[in-house]
């Protein structure tokens, strides 16, 4: 028996260390940010798969992804939901809409990164939503990302080091860019075709979102022209928070050189929401 | 099948249970050795090839070292006809492995332009089947140590006899080759250190103190500290790293560092921890080898499982340090280049091996073998001669994660050159995570002290955090990832 003891106290006492985290759960504040692109992107699909269906989801890349649910906290777009996953694209997000079943009646689409060509990773995060640990944190929500311990303390040093409000300078020099841009895949247009004909087929309103960005991608159908004519073609609203943001003299702010700062974020969220609540022209 | 994995979650209960469900050896054996290969066979690569089909590979090389290995231990064998089973055996061996692992290497060395360019593409494609540099090296393992036990027999492995003892004679191998915990990325253990524990277990053997503190620190070490910091490490990949600032660089490869321990530590406790489960012992295969304080003793504390193997079964052979210094020298870089080598089939490896080899080298003709092997206590000069080698050895891993070596002098140049703001993101995974690691080692040197000084503090505190380490395995582990060394 005295080679069990050690042993049994260890388990029992991490399971009561677990139980009490799930007890408490529900009083600890929820991360938005995470230390990984993994974590973050794991944050957002259990958001969207866990929670009651949103009425608006917006799908795309990191671009997107910025503009984290306290953007758009008391705004029209109060309970948006986001599917724009760090290291992909908006053929992601509407992919694992289309197979969830229902799909929202309204969906924003990035148009930063229509032309990102498949990866690797989207493959492994389309995954993510099938596997038992996925499953699992649906039945037991201390599993979930948002609650993770190093997660909370990431998001917790991150927001004491930048506050609301605060952000660099509008327009101040960016650090160097980490981001590589790939070609466009060919056949994007073909398959985003295709993916706003299901979506819509399905009554599902598909809106163009244009947003600022640090640095445009030449491969990318984000200028205003191509944005434009895409949304002539296919019949679908545009919202070009970017053009709408220089008409009112914003200057967003970058984090990195290519994402928005979170200060310029929540600006940007207010006026994409205000944006999305007016009427289509 | 992955310790991480759901499936093997299921596995492992259901052999516990049926192991245990039995009291006879045979039982015993026959039920590891089935699983075992069950284990071996379940699931598919990433290119979505059953692992089954690797199966027979596996089942040959039993085959091959068992007959051949009784073969060596029967008496009544002629000098010459011993030879000769060796000789074939190894030739096996290595075989196998050089065709499995070393064919395309070996085809653009030394294959004419035209021929390569024609069969360059075959070789290239011929798969690595899962772990066959770790069981064709336990293969090898048995047929010398029959070869040098010759009719006296390996402790636990006797030839059998007219009388009989065959079939528990080859089931006893096929489970020596094929134990589940170590099969796919070791410990490397030897015939002598495992044949003579095959026998019947009682459940009352189980060491299940032992068994969980090993799982737990494994499980954490891979799941929470090496698939988090994987994440991380990602961005070192070329050209992605070409923009990072230097101390993003240097935190990164600290990184990696920290990460390749915990991922193949990790395993190796898993290892452990599950063969203490069914009443046997895995070798230790780490043993805080950043602690060390010269490369040499590095070399005792890191994967000293394979280590151990190349010095009884080629340094020594070769001669080791009684053929005077000259020879030492060679032989010490002979068997570096090899070690590394053995990990792939790419020349980063083989450089990793020589780097070491000539480190090695050097530093035994500069401080002299006592003193590279010396490890007592601690000064501050001792902490900053191991930082100094934590940094060689960090700097060397970079050849495993960037095999292509003009990426490698890129990072180097980056890593003098680039300026910029520190990318915050980065830093605090590489902190977080590397953090248990470097406590685990400092502990190490710690416990001693705390032990002797106040057993059941010490003893309380180890429970409380192998408890927390399981919570954090539970709540906070990463993206799940693939063992490193699995590629070996």
């Amino acid at each position: 028996m005295h080679r069990h003891r050690q042993a049994l106290v260890i388990v029992v006492s991490a399971l009561l260390g677990v139980g009490a985290w799930a007890f408490v759960r529900p009083w600890l504040p929820r991360a938005e940010l995470a230390e990984s692109n993994f974590q973050a992107n794991l944050i957002r699909l259990q958001t969207w798969s866990m929670e009651p269906p949103r009425s608006n989801v917006v799908v795309g890349s990191s671009i997107a992804g910025r503009l984290l649910p306290s953007c758009f906290r008391g705004t029209p777009l109060d309970s948006l939901a986001n599917l724009a996953l760090d290291g992909s694209g908006p053929e992601l997000g509407i992919r694992l809409l289309l197979g969830a079943g229902t799909v929202p009646p309204r969906v924003f689409v990035e148009v930063h990164r229509l032309g990102k060509p498949w990866h690797a990773n989207d493959d492994s995060l389309l995954g993510v939503v099938h596997e038992t640990g996925f499953a699992l944190a649906g039945h037991l929500p201390a599993l979930r990302a948002d609650t993770r311990p190093t997660t909370l303390l990431y998001a917790w040093l991150k927001g004491r080091r930048e506050p609301a409000g605060e952000a660099r300078a509008p327009g101040a020099a960016p650090a160097p860019a980490t981001a590589r841009f790939p070609a466009a895949d060919p056949g994007w247009e073909e398959r985003f075709r295709g993916q706003v004909g299901e979506l819509r087929r399905r009554g599902c309103e598909v809106v163009l979102l244009r947003l600022p960005v640090g640095r445009e991608n030449p491969a990318d159908p984000a200028a205003p022209g191509d944005a434009d004519r895409l949304a002539r073609e296919l019949g679908v609203r545009l919202i070009d928070v970017n053009r709408e943001a220089a008409k009112r003299g914003l200057v967003p702010a970058y984090s990195d050189g290519l994402h928005l700062a979170p200060a310029s974020a929540r600006a940007v969220g207010v006026l994409f929401a205000e944006l999305a609540a007016r009427p289509a022209p | 099948m992955l310790f991480n994995s759901w499936s093997f979650a299921v596995f492992l209960p259901l052999v516990f249970a049926l192991h245990h469900a039995g009291r006879r050896a045979g039982w015993q054996v026959g039920v590891l050795t089935v699983a075992s290969f069950a284990f071996y066979g379940w699931g598919t690569d990433a290119g979505g090839s059953p692992h089954w089909k690797l199966l027979p590979l596996l089942v040959l090389s039993t085959v091959v070292n068992g007959f051949a290995a009784q073969e060596l231990l029967s008496a009544g064998r002629s000098d010459r006809r011993r030879r000769v089973v060796l000789g074939l055996a190894l030739a096996f061996n290595l075989g196998a492995l050089g065709f499995f692992k070393y064919a395309a290497l070996i085809g653009k060395l030394l294959l004419p332009a035209a021929l390569w360019a024609r069969w360059g593409d075959p070789l290239s494609h011929i798969p690595l089947p899962i772990g066959i540099s770790f069981y064709t090296f336990q293969g090898i393992s048995l047929v010398m140590e029959a070869w040098w036990a010759g009719a006296a027999g390996i402790v636990g492995l006797a030839a059998p006899t007219a009388a009989g003892g065959r079939g528990w004679f080859h089931a006893k191998v096929w489970f020596f080759k094929s134990f589940f915990p170590q099969l796919v990325a070791g410990p490397i253990v030897k015939a002598g250190e495992f044949l003579h524990q095959i026998g019947a277990k009682r459940w009352s053997d189980v060491d299940w103190d032992g068994a969980v503190k090993k799982l737990v620190l494994g499980f954490f070490l891979k799941m929470v500290v090496a698939d988090n910091l994987k994440d991380a490490t990602a961005a070192l990949r070329f050209p992605d790293f070409t923009d990072l600032p230097s101390i993003n660089l240097l935190a990164l490869l600290y990184g990696f560092s920290f990460q390749i321990l915990a991922d193949f530590g990790g395993y190796s406790l898993i290892a452990q921890g599950l063969a203490k489960l069914f009443g046997y012992e895995l070798p230790l295969n780490f043993d805080m080898p950043y602690l060390s304080r010269s490369l040499t003793e590095f070399w005792r504390r890191w994967h000293i499982s394979l280590s151990s193997w190349l010095r009884e079964y080629l340094y020594l052979p070769l001669g080791g340090n009684r053929r005077g210094a000259g020879r030492t020298y060679v032989n010490l870089f002979l068997v570096m280049f090899l070690g590394g080598l053995w990990h792939g089939a790419e020349w980063s490896y083989a450089i990793w091996g020589t780097a070491h080899g000539l480190l090695l080298a050097g530093e035994r003709f500069f401080l002299g073998p006592g003193r590279a092997k010396e490890a007592v206590g601690w000064t501050v000069g001792s902490a900053v001669r191991a930082f100094v080698v934590f940094n060689v050895v960090s700097a060397l891993w970079l050849l495993f994660k960037l095999p292509d070596l003009s990426h490698a002098l890129a990072y180097a140049r980056c890593l003098a050159g680039n300026s910029g703001a520190p990318q915050v993101q980065a830093l605090f995974v590489v902190a977080v995570f590397s953090a248990p690691v470097v406590a685990w080692h400092l502990w190490s040197v710690a416990a001693p002290g705390c032990v002797r000084r106040a057993p059941a503090w010490a003893g309380r505190a180890e429970t409380a955090v192998h408890a927390m380490m399981l919570w954090m395995t539970v709540l906070n582990a990463g993206s799940p990832g693939d063992f490193i060394y699995f590629q070996f």
